[in-house]
């Protein structure tokens, strides 16, 4: 099992007073608490300075801890005969889910309970403990989330989809297990990205007594290769001809529910905005609007012809689109 | 693999109970939060008829997660989950702009 120098976690020198590690601590949290930060790998660190912090703040826990370190600058171990649980993240699982106000004792490292015991960490007095001993009814196992990507065209209407998921929980030993679960889930029309769903009860199971942690899905609408969104309207990018611009065009137009006709003006320009009423999103309070966006293309070749055609229609024509620039 | 044939429906509202026991602070500051603005209850008149949504509850907790840990006073919070929510926005309104931007602009240039 890998050592952990909490002294170069927190950055700070193994001879540091209580004031420096609280110091060290509340910088470096404030740089990677998941909450405020949105570098990759926030989570990880700011588990290992808490971790770091909980023994390091703590005179007993500290005393140990320098102890065993200085055993082990001298050779020798005394841990080796531990048994360690082992723990592993499940995939595609966001652990520390958000949604728990007090972190789950499991969250410190293999290492920090070989040193001071799973039992001793969950009756230990830490910050979290004093306010679980307050409220008795928090014996519930942890909550869960998991991203749920989402198609557009499954929020129109009211869906059933089928939910897969693992639950980590721990047994009577300590050893992790990992529950295989599905579920079909009831999606009502109009979810948001980004919202999220509460399944009460499916969660993981609590430690000993007490009920069950909640899973929450997190809607993410995937990304459509021809529609963007802007709020509960969708936009739809419309590539026309130059001679459709020019002289009109009634164009065939995909939609989430299927196609329409929509009939473009002469000397349309590019940016303009057309507005196709209910067709954009459903949500719970209507649906919204879809707008084709014009955008001009040139083709990339031209035939011989075509290049007279385009000279004869330069050499008459009298516009001017720098107009502007000149003054 | 456990699989069920029953059909769950989401629930989209939890109760003030649920709140605090969820949060792990005492229900003093959950009416700070209510006092402060920060959440309100969307039906139900006195504590025990209290329901929020969703959203509220992942306030709440965020809240309790940034006064542990990060020991922000609770008076505080309220300005710190509105700035957070702010850039959270304008993410998200930068992220859809830019994609909007793709469409017309060439891709290999």
């Amino acid at each position: 099992m890998e050592f952990k120098d909490y002294y170069k976690i927190l950055g700070v020198e193994p001879n540091a007073d209580e004031k420096a590690i609280k110091t060290a601590y509340r910088k470096l949290a404030r740089l990677y608490h998941p909450d405020v930060s949105k570098l990759p790998d926030a989570e990880e660190k700011f588990k290992a300075l808490a971790e770091a912090y909980e023994v390091l703040h703590n005179t007993e826990k500290r005393a140990e801890y320098d102890e065993l370190r200085l055993a082990r600058s001298r050779g020798f171990d005394p841990r080796n005969n531990q048994p360690g649980a082992g723990f592993n993240s499940s995939a595609g699982f966001n652990s520390n889910a958000g949604f728990n106000g007090a972190d789950a004792d499991q969250d410190f490292s293999d290492f920090f309970n070989s040193i001071f015991g799973s039992e001793n960490a969950r009756s230990h007095q830490s910050r979290n403990q004093q306010a679980r001993h307050e409220n008795p009814a928090a014996h519930r196992g942890r909550d869960l989330e998991m991203e749920w990507p989402v198609m557009l065209e499954d929020t129109l209407a009211d869906t059933t989809k089928l939910v897969e998921f693992v639950i980590p929980h721990y047994d009577s030993q300590g050893q992790l297990h990992e529950t295989k679960k599905s579920l079909n889930v009831k999606i009502p029309a109009g979810v948001n990205d980004g919202e999220r769903i509460r399944l009460k009860g499916q969660g993981a199971p609590a430690q000993g007594v007490g009920t069950h942690g909640d899973l929450y899905l997190h809607i993410r609408l995937i990304p459509h290769p021809l529609f963007d969104l802007e709020g509960h309207n969708l936009i739809l990018t419309l590539p026309l001809a130059p001679w459709e611009a020019a002289l009109g065009a009634k164009i065939t137009l995909p939609t989430l529910s299927g196609k329409i006709s929509l009939t473009i003006a002469p000397n349309s320009q590019s940016g303009q905005r057309l507005r196709v009423r209910g067709k954009g999103l459903v949500t719970k309070n209507g649906i919204g609007d879809l707008f084709a966006v014009l955008k001009i293309v040139m083709p990339t070749t031209a035939t011989e012809d075509a290049k007279k055609l385009w000279s004869q229609l330069a050499a008459t024509a009298s516009f001017d689109p720098r107009a502007e620039w000149s003054n | 693999m456990t699989h069920t044939s029953e059909f769950i429906s989401p629930d989209f509202h939890v109760s003030f109970e649920e709140l605090c026991v969820s949060a792990n602070i005492s229900t003093d500051k959950i009416i700070d939060l209510i006092d402060y603005n920060v959440i309100t209850p969307v039906r139900g008149k006195q504590p025990q008829e209290w329901q929020f949504n969703i959203t509220a509850m992942r306030i709440v907790n965020k809240a309790a997660r940034l006064h542990r840990d990060l020991e922000i006073d609770w008076a505080d919070i309220g300005l710190i989950l509105n700035l957070l929510d702010d850039i959270e926005q304008l993410r998200n309104e930068n992220s859809q702009l830019k994609q909007q931007l793709k469409r017309f602009l060439m891709s290999n240039s």
